[in-house]
């Protein structure tokens, strides 16, 4: 039982890592990418590939190399999905998803093939070897922490202040200097940095890495945990990851069959899209919110909503 | 003002007192632009030097082009022909991001300030330089992002009085009366340090009271000097504010001159007021 736990409290933390900076892209950028997953995977890689070929399984050197993996690897696609007019960047994004996870397959030599890796030494950090669960949680904790305090930081300088007006309107950001493009690009990297954190660490819990977990169904349930958990909150990634992390779980629990996960994350996604635009998180939150902003201008005259933006 | 202050705009390339001597650097020229939607030639040859230090009123019935013409200076809506200089700089065409933070600063016909942003943070986000906007720069520099974006909401401090906002500087936008609304729109232009202000129709939909607070503030601005380009239906403002008056029907300018001239001419009245 307390085994139980301890993995879903590990699957929790370590998909709301993933996930966290991807609530900045669906929510104030607005935009929705499906290629999330390829760059947890590759991250995911970076540990497999170093730990097996005995480069080193040294957290403290795996997750920045992940960093700049993922993160380069996210610049140079974010860079011209977002010139991209309408919508065509979902679809620009699903290609992107695809071309990474078939690369990885096909780049038998370094990723193993369809089967992928697996069997590696166990991480460690400056020596100190990462066994148990508990020793991963302790290691989770404070990574989770560090990411959570960057968004938080970002959030409240002017880059968090930009993404909010962004979110408004982009017509009134552009007349102020700040260009939107530039925004979206910033948080699609930093959501893909995290994602490529949040891999190695999976990957080396695991002690398992195999290209088709990383495919499409993986980045549309990294996006349900957002939508699920609240997309304009912090807290809400957390809410998503912990309850569809360990959904299989759940089912178990209740003895339906773990297939059913696709089904239950399918129907939370439509009652979500149809009575909770804001997630569970936004539940809370709305309430207070609309006594805040609706309250107050109940009494002033209303003001064309200003849709659009782009003239 | 202290001398502080006066640093402070000056970072924001506010220009405050000596914004005349930097008029004449910072000219904005149409040269003969059009523009045609689908079939519509909506405008029809544009020329014109926008007198510095002077407000210059647009004035037209609705849908003579008035709004296309902001859109064409500002950037963002490139022209099928002509061009657009300012501050002896090519900008036909350019991104409105560019074009504004070179000192030409342009509001909307429906406001669109932010409604989930105070005022204070209205004005800052105007006023915030490329540098503090940089992601990179907020998470591996934040110290220098912190200081800096401390100075912008200095900045923006300003820019809210200076429109009489004030006391309601953390109030939301959106939870504000709507000619509130009309000045803080104005407030952010100061806070980008806008030496040219594009303001389209700032006194529709505000009363008498709205009308004169709107008119103090654009007296305060021409008596600093900056250049204005004023859109406006309610004529009385215009004779009241401006200096010149271009009359602009179906994209072309119909006539030019001074407000008493040009609105004694009869036959621009019956296209204004529809015969
Ligand atoms: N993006 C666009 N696409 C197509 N037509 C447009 C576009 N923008 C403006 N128009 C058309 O161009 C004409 C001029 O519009 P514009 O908004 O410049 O008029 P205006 O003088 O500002 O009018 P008003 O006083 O009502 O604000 C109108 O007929 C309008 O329908
Ligand atoms: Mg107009």
């Amino acid at each position: 039982m307390i085994y139980i736990i301890q993995t879903i409290v590990i699957y929790s933390l370590t998909y709301s890592i993933a996930v966290m900076g991807l609530s900045l892209v669906v929510g104030y950028s607005q935009i929705f990418v499906l290629s999330q997953a390829a760059v947890f995977g590759v991250g995911s890689f970076t540990y497999a590939v170093m730990s097996s070929r005995n480069i080193t399984s040294d957290l403290l050197i795996v997750i920045p190399v992940a960093i700049v993996i993922g993160g380069l690897l996210s610049l140079v696609t974010g860079l011209p999905l977002f010139r991209l007019g309408g919508d065509y960047y979902i679809v620009a994004s699903l290609a992107f998803q695809y071309v990474i996870i078939q690369g990885l397959v096909n780049w038998t030599s370094v990723s193993g093939g369809p089967p992928g890796l697996f069997g590696f030494s166990s991480p460690s950090i400056l020596g100190w070897n990462i066994n148990s669960n508990m020793d991963f949680i302790y290691v989770l904790v404070p990574i989770l922490v560090l990411a959570l305090g960057s968004l938080l930081w970002v959030r409240r300088m002017p880059y968090g202040r930009a993404l909010v007006a962004m979110a408004d309107d982009e017509a009134a950001l552009a007349a102020g200097g700040v260009k939107a493009d530039s925004l979206r690009v910033g948080v699609f990297v930093l959501a893909g940095t995290l994602a490529a954190v949040a891999g190695v660490l999976f990957t080396s819990f695991l002690n398992v890495a195999s290209p088709g977990d990383y495919g499409i169904s993986e980045s549309i349930l990294m996006i349900s945990m957002v939508l699920v958990g609240g997309s304009r909150s912090l807290i809400g990634p957390f809410i998503g990851a912990l309850f569809l992390s360990s959904l299989p779980y759940w089912l178990n629990l209740v003895n339906w069959s773990v297939y059913m996960t696709g089904v239950v994350t399918g129907v939370l996604l439509l009652l979500v899209a149809f009575f909770l635009p804001d997630g569970v998180a936004g539940l809370a939150t709305s309430w207070a919110h609309r006594r805040r902003i609706h309250g107050q201008s109940r009494q002033a005259p209303s003001v064309e909503p200003s849709l659009g933006g782009q003239s | 003002m202290t001398a502080e202050k006066a640093l402070v705009f000056s970072r924001a390339g506010h220009v405050s007192h000596s914004a005349g001597r930097d008029g004449g650097a910072s000219r904005l020229v149409a040269r003969g632009l059009f523009k045609r939607f689908g079939s519509q030639e909506v405008i029809a040859g544009f020329d014109h030097d926008l007198e510095p230090g002077v407000v210059t009123g647009l004035v037209g019935p609705n849908g003579a082009g008035k709004t296309t013409i902001f859109n064409l200076l500002s950037g963002g809506l490139k022209p099928d022909s002509g061009t657009v200089t300012f501050a002896d700089q090519d900008v036909t065409g350019k991104p409105m991001h560019v074009v504004s933070r070179m000192g030409l600063g342009r509001s909307f016909q429906d406001v669109r300030v932010f409604p989930a942003l105070d005022c204070l943070d209205n004005c800052a986000l105007y006023a915030q330089t490329v540098r503090e906007t940089s992601l990179v720069r907020t998470l591996l520099m934040p110290r220098s992002t912190a200081r800096l974006s401390g100075v912008s909401r200095q900045v923006a401090t300003e820019a809210v009085e200076f429109v009489g906002l004030g006391s309601k500087k953390d109030n939301l936008a959106g939870s504000l009366s709507y000619a509130d609304q009309k000045l803080l729109a104005i407030a952010r232009l100061l806070a980008i340090g806008a030496t040219t202000l594009l303001l389209d129709e700032p006194a529709s939909g505000l009363d008498r009271r709205g009308v004169e607070k709107l008119m103090e503030v654009i007296r305060r601005l021409r008596d600093e000097g900056r250049t204005i380009l004023l859109i406006e239906h309610n004529l009385d403002v215009v004779r009241e504010m401006c200096q010149k008056v271009l009359f602009l029907d179906r994209g072309r300018v119909l006539a030019e001159g001074t407000p008493d001239d040009v609105f004694a001419r009869t036959e621009l009245a019956e296209l204004y007021f529809g015969a």
